[in-house]
């Protein structure tokens, strides 16, 4: 694992989409603007299934329910009033995805659930969060005077407002990147630092982390906590940015899309998360504008290609050979065992 | 290392500790006690029960009945992470090393908890030239040999600074010379006042390295005393050799 100082391809290419971040809207057009918020607001989901799987080694399919429940969060609130409550609403929608997902941790790793059921738990989690949404479509669902609407979910929701100023458009767009980046660079931190070695730990080997003093329920439990939270922002940037939240949003297909993305560029790569969810996103996108039927076909094909032949993800396989190309050229010796 | 301490203060005492799992009786009412600063062996047939005593010291098994005491302390139903931090540290049977990272990262990891970060680097390098694979770079623990591994986790189990040091089977799997040096290695912690309880199969290694040895049988002890007497006992013998 490098860290920011070191000359490596992974760290040139985190340069390269910063720079590729800020100049964007110079030379594109506010729809592909608009477009792109979107794909950056989708890789705080990324880092949160990050977080969770890839550098605490527990599989979470629930993603999408934290992501939902900031989302929902944010619009209720944000709707529930005509007054300026859009940066509160932003808060507590990450503050409660961050609670649930503590909660919903606590009981999991304190009760020694085992991977594989705590899988299938974060799984149930998603379906119960979007059936219970769906059933919410009758009169009498209303919170803090909110009509929720079931599978119409809501819309019209406010964007948010620092003072008098509404994020809409470019400035939407920087402050989105900011928080992606923020968080970006907050991750590779972590990594070289006393928590990301405790979370590698107990990623690696639970028991043996237990032996050297670790408690490892504890780190899983806020760990956990801590990726619901970062979805929950994730969802009330999606609510922010797109103005509208259905049911689907908390859906395990947006978590398993996540996953999948993950997955694709190695999981225990932050840098690759980033660049995968963009480049996932543009071309899921672009498949599907252009009415290609088959897109969820194509991409199927090539995620199973990808786990077959590069089964620690294709960006980290391309990061290491371009590393290897990079020595040679700067004609440095790699130490060796 | 801790300080050498009067010999006849005990740092562990196991009181009729028994373990079931399921309707199988690993082990049952085992009772020992070692002094500290003591090198202590325990042998026994395979499936004697060692590997589950070992366990259950270390907080991983909580014990079906009976009392452990740790420098004086009741430490029956704390978790295996408090344990660790009160001072008992562990090599597994199976090396316990996180095979995807890299020697310093699992280093790291052993060390973080118990040395100021400020000082992690340099204490890092003390324990890797202690075990001697300082020159082996920063290579994924996955290639390193067993030897290597096995060293590594002995170095890890350092890290934390510990009172009592568990070995399980140190020598397994290693070659002669590797053999002779973990010997070395165990007996000059020992030396600088480590509490040091291990299991092993090699006798060679035990005659070479053990104060003390008890021997387990069917889950329970079977016999106790120096080196000299255990090899000499013609119980042990039959039980490790039969009545041929």
């Amino acid at each position: 694992m490098k860290d920011l100082k070191t000359i490596c391809s992974e760290n040139i290419t985190a340069l390269i989409v910063l720079i590729f971040a800020v100049v964007f809207p110079i030379f594109n057009s506010a729809y592909k603007v608009d477009q792109f918020t979107g794909f950056y607001v989708t890789c705080l989901l990324s880092f949160s299934i990050i977080l969770i799987w890839g550098y605490t080694g527990i599989f979470s399919f629930g993603q999408a329910a934290f992501y939902g429940v900031g989302a929902y969060t944010y619009a209720i609130i944000s709707l529930c009033s005509d007054k300026n409550l859009t940066i509160l609403a932003a808060l507590a929608g990450i503050a409660i995805a961050g609670v649930f997902a503590l909660i919903l941790g606590y009981f999991i790793f304190y009760g020694g659930v085992n991977e594989i059921f705590t899988g299938i738990i974060t799984l149930c989690i998603s379906i119960v969060c979007e059936t219970f949404i769906v059933q919410t479509s009758g009169p009498e669902w209303k919170i803090l005077g909110v009509w929720i609407g079931g599978y119409n979910g809501l819309n019209n929701i406010p964007k948010i407002k620092i003072g008098n100023f509404v994020l809409n458009g470019v400035p939407l767009y920087f402050f989105v990147i900011a928080v992606v980046f923020l968080v970006y660079f907050l991750f590779r931190k972590l990594t070289h630092s006393n928590m990301g070695y405790a979370l590698f730990g107990v990623r690696e080997s639970k028991q043996r982390s237990e032996l050297f003093g670790y408690k490892t329920a504890k780190i899983q439990t806020l760990a956990f906590g801590a990726s619901g939270a970062l979805a929950g922002l994730g969802g009330v940037l999606f609510s922010a940015w797109s103005g509208y939240v259905v049911p689907s949003t908390l859906s395990v297909d947006n978590s398993t899309v996540a996953v999948v993305m993950v997955a694709l560029a190695g999981r225990k790569n932050v840098t690759g998360a980033l660049i995968m969810t963009l480049i996932y996103s543009y071309f899921t996108h672009q498949l599907a504008a252009s009415g290609n039927v088959f897109s969820n076909v194509i991409l199927g094909v090539l995620l199973v290609l990808i786990v077959m032949f590069m089964p620690e993800g294709a960006l980290v396989e391309l990061f290491k050979k371009a590393d290897m190309l990079l020595e040679k050229l700067m004609g440095k010796k790699k130490k060796t065992a | 290392m801790a300080n050498m301490e009067t010999p006849k203060e005990k740092i562990l005492i196991l009181d009729k500790v028994s373990k079931q799992f399921g309707g199988i009786q690993a082990v049952e009412d085992f009772s020992m006690s070692m002094d500290k600063g003591e090198l202590r062996c325990l042998i026994g047939p395979n499936g004697a029960g060692k590997t589950t005593v070992f366990k259950m010291v270390m907080g991983v098994y909580p014990a079906s009945s009976g009392r452990i005491v740790f420098q004086g302390e009741d430490i029956t139903s704390i978790s295996a992470s408090k344990r660790a931090r009160k001072g008992m540290s562990i090599k597994m049977q199976v090396p316990g090393v996180y095979e995807e990272l890299t020697l310093r990262e699992n280093m790291r990891i052993a060390a973080e908890n118990y040395v100021p970060k400020k000082q992690l680097a340099e204490e890092i390098d003390r324990l890797i030239e202690l075990v001697h694979i300082q020159d082996l770079g920063n290579p994924q623990v996955k290639n390193m040999s067993h030897g290597q591994q096995q060293w590594l986790e002995i170095a890890m189990a350092l890290a934390s600074n510990p009172s009592l040091l568990l070995l399980d089977e140190p020598a397994a799997g290693l070659g002669p010379e590797e053999t002779e040096f973990t010997a070395e290695l165990v007996t000059s912690l020992n030396k600088q006042g480590l509490s040091i309880l291990f299991i092993e199969h090699d006798m060679n290694f035990v005659r070479k390295i053990a104060d003390q040895v008890t021997v387990m049988y069917y889950g329970k002890k079977f016999a106790e005393g120096s080196i000299d007497e255990i090899v000499n006992d013609e119980r042990v013998i039959q039980i490790y050799l039969g009545n041929s």
